[in-house]
């Protein structure tokens, strides 16, 4: 073996050792980028972290949670008022939930409450009347065991029943959606404490926001910074380790010489002088270096 | 000196007859006080009632020793087929001359022989409390009850067909409802168009029960015992009303119920009464028909127990109301009223009518013990029986003088062989004297029995026999009588002649 080769496994364990000291190099500074981007996350996540704060007003407390939740306390008098109007639309929709057969009962016995004193007048003078003319005991089997007028005055109770019943229904059908709109808008105003209460919250989140919008504001200026700092450390870093590997590498050509660049290539061809394209010659190149690297050969040999 | 002998004339002595209610004294001497199997003749006289011929011949054997023949209905049937029903021993007979009896439906029991007969399109029903109604359809002799699809005709006491329409009321334990069938259809009580009436609300009195039904002067009247209702619109019963009610005055006896044509007549507990037919008003005025005999009359209907039976005849012009339990019957004459609104009545005795009916030819029909015999000629079947009459006691018209009778010079149409008594007291007595006579005999001339110039003797054609009866005695009031047999003949008294001698002051 020449000298020459020697020269190569010098280089090349040089090149290993230099390669595997910037790859600690930077293995050690993405730790520490790591931990310094850690440690800003940190900060920047302490720094963005919710402020809870609180809305007091007349009618209610708001306050939110930590959790980005709401804690909503009404006043006693608009805690009863909900109560109240809660316990109004709750017997509303018990109505609606009831059924209409019972009450259109209900309000069948009501119509025929109010028309049964009529009919109890007229069924008196239709029985003054029949008595007076003695037919109050008067059978006839064409008028199915009654007289023509009792059977008249039961027709005539019988068609009104009929109108009541039929108006009953229809009534309690009514009712029972005039009690939903009803229950609906008593729910609603029912909730309406609490509208007012979330409404008074809202009011407030403007100048709440202010001061998140400070908080996000440094956060994001921390963070922007603290990146910054990763980033400039990371420049230089790189910038040191490639000077290192630079400085390294110079002394290694040095030593070892070192072979042409690409560009000294193309000059060389470019300008066909061979020369060119020979690189440089370490301290160990020349003669000693071939001394050195018959050594070295004669070794192998 | 001698006095002048007064006359004092009786004529057509008893014209008003009987009359037991006022005082006699200085009463119209035409009352009489006793006038016993008389009747009021055409010619307003007192004179003798009719006997009574047999009709049946086999009474006898048919009503064994039951009462009698106790009811008598002809039906005549829309072809003019005339059928006599009658009623006697539990059994309903057919017939005149032979009494047969009907065929009943199967399982049949009749207990009673009170039926109500009544013609209703071209049926003859039969009803009797407690009994099934029957029904001889279209005078046939075979009867059937009358149901209609499982539905019974109410077991009514009495029945009425009128209005076209079959009324029933008076019920075992209902006594205050009146039924009707649908129009025409006789045993339709349930269909469309039947119908009932409860009174219990309509009784003036409060509390009534139906005896009789009868439909007068275009009403429906309704009898109760004590009271009576009046409908108007009968003929559409649905739609009638109460057109007028008497109270107090009802009626006692569903048979003393006739027509007369212008008065319905009835017998109430105060006396028979009448119901005048009023075209014009509508309205049904009422009078005491009886009220002359009312105390008499009503102490023997007190004591009938079995029904009261009546008739009206209208060519004989009266009603007879039978009080069988008292063997008396009285008559009414129904021609003219008196001025007291009353009618003349006399008497029947020895009768023994349990039944009337007239038929359409104006024979009347009366149902005996015996059979069924009619009323006709001058013996009670073959006997003869006593005609009476008596005077209230007379003044004269002068209430304080004595009254001594000298003679009495009669009147009397017909009475052929008539034992006759005149009678005659004074002051109040009824021990009379008497005298008997008897009147001749007499063949009343016929056209062409007999020739002129021959030995058979004829009078005319009314025979007056004017007997002359010397008296005697004195009294302030004289009461005098006649009591004739009557045997076969008319009796009739035309006039009472009274030759008195008016004495001192009492």
């Amino acid at each position: 073996m020449s000298l020459f080769d020697l020269t190569d496994v010098a280089r090349g364990a040089a090149d290993y050792y230099l390669g595997r000291e910037n790859i600690q190099d930077v293995q050690q500074l993405g730790r520490e980028q790591q931990a310094a981007l850690t440690g800003l996350a940190g900060q920047v996540g302490e720094a963005a972290q919710f402020k809870p704060y609180t809305v007091t007003g007349t009618l209610a407390d708001v306050s939110a949670t930590p959790e980005g939740g709401l804690t909503v306390g009404l006043s006693p008098e608009q805690q009863a008022l909900q109560t109240q109007l809660m316990g109004q639309a709750a017997g509303l929709f018990g109505q609606v939930g009831q059924d209409p057969a019972a009450q259109q009962a209900a309000i069948f016995e009501q119509i025929r409450a109010t028309q049964r004193p009529e009919e109890e007048r007229q069924r008196l003078a239709l029985e003054e009347r029949m008595l007076s003319q003695g037919r109050l005991g008067l059978s006839s089997a064409a008028y199915g065991g009654s007289s023509p007028e009792l059977l008249a005055q039961e027709t005539a109770r019988q068609e009104a029943m009929s109108r009541a019943s039929l108006g009953a229904r229809q009534q309690a059908l009514a009712e029972q959606q005039q009690s939903l709109l009803g229950a609906q808008g008593l729910l609603g105003a029912g909730y309406m404490p609490q509208e007012q209460a979330i409404g008074l919250f809202g009011a407030a989140a403007t100048p709440a926001g202010f001061a998140d919008v400070g908080r996000r504001t440094g956060a994001q200026y921390q963070a922007e910074l603290g990146l910054g700092g990763v980033e400039a450390r990371t420049q230089a870093e790189d910038m040191a380790n490639q000077l290192r590997l630079q400085q390294q590498r110079s002394l290694l050509d040095s030593l070892l010489g070192r072979e042409a660049t690409l560009q000294e290539q193309l000059v060389s061809g470019v300008l066909k002088d061979p020369s060119i394209a020979e690189g440089a010659d370490g301290l160990l190149g020349g003669p000693i270096g071939d001394s050195i690297g018959g050594f070295f050969s004669g070794l192998f040999d | 000196m001698a006095q002048q002998l007064q006359n004092i004339t009786v004529a057509a002595p008893g014209f008003f007859g009987l009359n037991t209610q006022d005082s006699p004294i200085g009463g119209n001497p035409s009352y009489a006080s006793i006038a016993d199997n008389c009747v009021i003749d055409k010619l307003g006289r007192i004179g003798a009632r009719e006997g009574w011929e047999e009709v049946s011949t086999n009474g006898s054997s048919v009503l064994g020793t039951s009462r009698g023949i106790e009811g008598i209905f002809e039906f005549i049937a829309n072809d003019g087929t005339k059928t006599v029903f009658s009623v006697g021993n539990n059994k309903i007979f057919t017939g005149t001359t032979t009494l047969t009896e009907v065929t009943l439906p199967v399982g049949y029991s009749i207990t009673a022989n009170n039926w109500k007969i009544v013609s209703f399109n071209n049926n003859c029903v039969f009803f009797q409390r407690g009994h099934h109604p029957l029904a001889s359809v279209a005078g046939s002799t075979t009867l059937v009850e009358i149901e209609d699809g499982g539905h019974n005709a109410p077991f009514g006491n009495e029945a009425l067909a009128a209005y076209g329409r079959l009324w029933a009321a008076d019920l075992t334990g209902n006594k205050h409802t009146v039924y009707w069938t649908a129009p025409l259809i006789y045993d339709d009580w349930h269909g469309a168009g039947s119908g009932s009436l409860d009174l219990s609300l309509v009784w003036p009195s409060g509390f009534d029960e139906v005896v009789s039904l009868a439909a007068h002067n275009g009403f429906l009247i309704i009898y109760g015992k004590k009271s009576i209702v009046v409908y108007s619109g009968a003929s559409s019963p649905d739609t009638m009303t109460l057109a007028d009610t008497v109270e107090g005055v009802g009626c006692i006896a569903r048979d003393s119920v006739q027509h007369t044509g212008k008065d319905i007549l009835f017998l109430s507990d105060t006396g028979v009464r009448s119901f005048a037919r009023v075209i014009q008003e509508k309205s049904l005025p009422m009078r005491d028909i009886s009220k002359n005999v009312r105390t008499d009359l009503m102490s023997l209907v007190a004591l009938e127990t079995n029904p009261i039976k009546s008739v009206y005849s209208s060519d004989n012009a009266f009603y007879v109301l039978s009080l069988p339990d008292s063997n008396t019957a009285y008559c009414f004459d129904m021609r003219t009223p008196l001025e007291d609104g009353s009618q003349r009545v006399t008497t029947w005795s020895s009768l023994y009518p349990l039944s009337f009916a007239v038929l359409e030819d104006g024979t009347i029909y009366i149902g005996k013990d015996s059979g069924i015999v009619k009323y006709s000629g001058y013996l009670d079947g073959t006997e003869k029986y006593e005609m009476r009459y008596f005077s209230n006691p007379l003044d004269f018209g002068n209430t304080s003088n004595l009254k001594f009778l000298k003679k009495f010079n009669l009147t009397i149409i017909g009475g052929q062989s008539t034992p006759t008594t005149l009678n005659w007291g004074y002051d109040y007595t009824e021990n009379y004297t008497k005298q008997a006579f008897i009147f001749g005999t007499g063949t009343l001339a016929e056209y062409g029995i007999a020739e002129y110039n021959t030995t058979g003797e004829y009078t005319s054609s009314i025979l007056i026999n004017t007997p002359k009866v010397n008296t005697s005695g004195s009294g302030e009031v004289v009461t005098i009588g006649l009591e004739a047999e009557i045997n076969d003949a008319q009796f009739s008294i035309q006039k009472i002649d009274i030759h008195a001698l008016l004495g001192r002051l009492i």
